[in-house]
């Protein structure tokens, strides 16, 4: 029985989602509904038959019942998340782990290696209500609660997420937290004793994205905006489109008047906190482990070695490995995915950088003969956002059939029945091969050897070196 | 009834001085009481410490589940407490597992130790297996031990006894035991039926500097109901006359 993480934690963070669609692969299941109870998968399924405006107030109604009131702030121990997330994954010796940053190619590349990953961080939602459109505000209001979470939490950094582009709907009504462990935490070390026995691997995931933050305190940052559609420099700076966008909202606002970044930090979604290496070294040190770091600059630099990696290993195998299926954000199905012998390719969101990111991966490899298209939907037409008609073009480029995952390509960005759809689109399509064991991870190392790709597998600790 | 303190530390031998000590770790919920008297009869050119491990014994806090790397870490943190640097040490049954995990984070802590009748053996890791030799061994119990064994398990309490079972059952000495490199001395009694010959021989196989020695006629609770002859099976090892390999 799959147990569901703390309140605290919104189910809607990729790191949560992430953690148990990898859970779920590990254990050979599917991952449908984004984790959430399956039940809620037919009322959702005919979202569609609402009107807009009342499917947005549930989508809103929805994400605030994520959230926690602001005097529960106290009460919110990150090491309950530790416990959970471990309970994800089959009680078993592993051998390697992996640790850091959140990033679906990493779901699918450690499912298939049978890893383990544990993540660094977490969103808590905190109840605040804000216009979206005034970051300074935002950040004020967010002061005394972050400074609460923090004195509580000594092992974390705070990084306050402020994006009206793409959570245009969810910071109305709540402030986004997102936490990084400095420290593995007495929860995932323990689990790691018991799970990862020496002379196994740590990998440390490490996205190396940053974004301009203001300081407003020893573990605590401010960030306006976040990766996807608009860039950080039509944050700070406004754009046309930008102002266009605001209008169309019936903003009073054309710009967001938001702090001064004062510094670069790690991006509060996907970037990896180095302060955590020290204690990874400790403990790989004492418990005779391999440390290996993979980093990367940006999430979805990781798409393309993981992609080719798969269908390498299905060649081996026999399979064609000539289907190409598009996971956006959290949509996927890790399981599937495998099961049909596909090959996947992670967006990180529904925006023109993911759709660019595809396209440059199709121009140099070999063609697919078959595209399928899952697509996280956030229900903003926002700066960046692909109209459908693009999307089609990319899906125009297989060779043989091309399918939306779950998507009505007339309802994007407000399709919300997708989530209860992409899985048993992914059924139907046919299809089937064995799932294989966990592929060793030698060839995956070799795998990374070379240019190809921007990523860097650094050897940091061997086990030997350890001992 | 005496107060609890967070680790209750039975000591032996003289108070200070630079010599050498000797940590003494205590098996699966029965504590340090059931150590002292191989502790009397060891202290000497050694100074004795035996704590009791949070959660047992006279220590009875201790908050979260029971996992032998937690317990190690209680250890660790007791020893860096009591300023324990470089010391023998000598771990009972089930502390033997936690002792060995002691020894791979911190190698630098450990100058040589001493396995006495280390558990599980793989062949017995499941319930119904570890119950059916606990059986077996009652019968070599003597009716003090008993007393102790009872009065132990009753500080514990039901649900910290049954999690330590669980912790000693799913916990895996044999991945850690190629990596410790401090001198070790396995000790087995011969009429021990819950850490079989195979299993001794085993763990001292796995050892890169272990040797094994066999106390004829010893139970499994040897500490406590054969200590003489454990004493003397210990004593040249822990005062570096003996090198194993």
């Amino acid at each position: 029985v799959k147990s569901t993480p703390p309140q605290f934690v919104a189910n809607f963070d990729s790191a949560t989602a992430m953690a148990r669609a990898l859970g779920a692969g590990l254990r050979r299941e599917p991952f449908p509904a984004l984790g959430e109870p399956p039940v809620l998968k037919l009322p959702v399924r005919h979202a569609g038959l609402l009107p807009w405006r009342l499917r947005r107030a549930l989508y809103i109604f929805s994400g605030w019942q994520e959230s926690r009131p602001e005097r529960q702030v106290a009460d919110m121990d990150v090491e309950e998340i530790a416990r959970w997330v471990t309970g994800e994954y089959p009680d078993r010796q592993y051998p390697a782990v992996a640790v850091g940053s959140s990033n679906g190619a990493g779901v699918h590349l450690w499912n298939l290696l049978g890893v383990p990953w544990l993540p660094q961080t977490a969103l808590l939602p905190v109840r605040q209500s804000v216009h979206p459109d005034e970051p300074k505000a935002a950040m004020e209001m967010g002061l005394e609660p972050g400074r609460t979470l923090l004195e509580n939490n000594p092992d974390i950094t705070l990084h306050h997420m402020h994006d009206a582009n793409q959570d245009r709907l969810m910071i109305r009504t709540m402030t986004y937290f997102r936490v990084k462990r400095r420290r593995l935490g007495a929860a995932y070390e323990r689990w790691l004793a018991e799970h990862l026995p020496p002379g196994g691997t740590l990998y440390v995931q490490e996205c190396e994205q940053t974004w301009g933050v203001t300081r407003l305190g020893d573990r605590h940052v401010f960030q306006h905006g976040a990766v996807g559609g608009a860039t950080e420099r039509e944050f700070h700076e406004g754009s046309a489109r930008v102002a266009e966008y605001l209008e169309r909202h019936g903003s009073p606002y054309r710009e967001w008047d938001g702090p001064e970044p004062t510094e670069r930090a790690p991006e509060a979604e996907w970037g990896f906190e180095p302060a955590l290496l020290d204690d990874l070294r400790r403990v790989a040190r004492e418990r005779r482990y391999r440390l290996v770091r993979l980093r990367f600059p940006e999430p979805q630099a990781l798409s393309p070695l993981v992609a080719d990696l798969y269908r390498a290993e299905y060649r081996r195998r026999g399979i064609p490995g000539n289907r190409l299926v598009l996971p956006s954000f959290v949509v996927m199905e890790p399981h599937w995915t495998l099961k049909t012998g596909s090959v996947p390719f992670w967006m990180e969101f529904n925006m023109q950088p993911s759709l660019d990111a595809v396209h440059a991966y199709l121009d140099g490899t070999e063609p697919f003969d078959d595209i399928g298209l899952m697509l996280f939907q956030h229900g903003v037409e926002a700066p960046g956002l692909v109209p459908a008609e693009q999307w089609q073009r990319l899906l125009d480029r297989a060779r043989r059939e091309s399918r939306w995952l779950g998507v009505d390509p007339d309802e994007i960005p407000k399709d919300f029945a997708q989530y209860a759809r992409y899985d048993d689109a992914m059924r139907r399509w046919p299809a089937r091969h064995p799932v294989p064991g966990p592929l060793p991870l030698r060839r995956f190392e070799e795998h990374c050897d070379g240019d190809r790709y921007r990523v860097r597998l650094e050897v940091e600790q061997t086990a030997a070196a350890a001992a | 009834v005496p107060p609890v303190t967070p680790v209750f530390t039975r000591t032996w031998g003289r108070e200070g001085g630079g010599g050498p000590v000797l940590v003494m770790v205590h098996g699966l919920v029965v504590a340090g009481s059931m150590l002292a008297p191989s502790a009397e009869r060891l202290a000497g050119s050694v100074r004795v410490l035996a704590p009791d491990l949070p959660g047992y014994g006279r220590s009875r806090e201790s908050a979260g589940a029971v996992s032998v790397p937690s317990l190690a870490s209680d250890l660790l943190e007791w020893a860096a407490g009591a300023q324990v640097r470089r010391a023998l040490w000598l771990g009972v049954s089930f502390g033997c597992q936690v002792l060995t995990e002691v020894a791979l984070r911190r190698p630098d802590l450990v100058e040589r130790m001493v396995l006495v009748a280390p558990t599980v053996d793989p062949t017995a890791r499941t319930v119904p297996r570890i119950l059916r030799r606990w059986q077996q061994e009652s019968s070599t119990q003597s009716t003090a031990l008993k007393r102790l064994l009872l009065a132990d398990y009753a500080r514990a309490g039901a649900r910290r006894a049954a999690g330590t079972v669980r912790a000693a059952l799913r916990d895996r000495p044999e991945q850690r035991l190629p990596h410790l490199t401090a001198p070790t001395l396995v000790v087995r009694g011969t009429a021990d039926p819950i850490t079989t010959a195979a299993w001794a021989q085993e763990v001292t196989r796995l050892l890169p500097r272990g040797r094994l020695v066999t106390v004829p006629e010893a139970p499994h609770a040897m500490t406590f109901d054969a200590p003489d002859a454990l004493a003397d099976a210990v004593r040249p090892f822990l005062d570096g006359q003996e090198d194993p390999l």
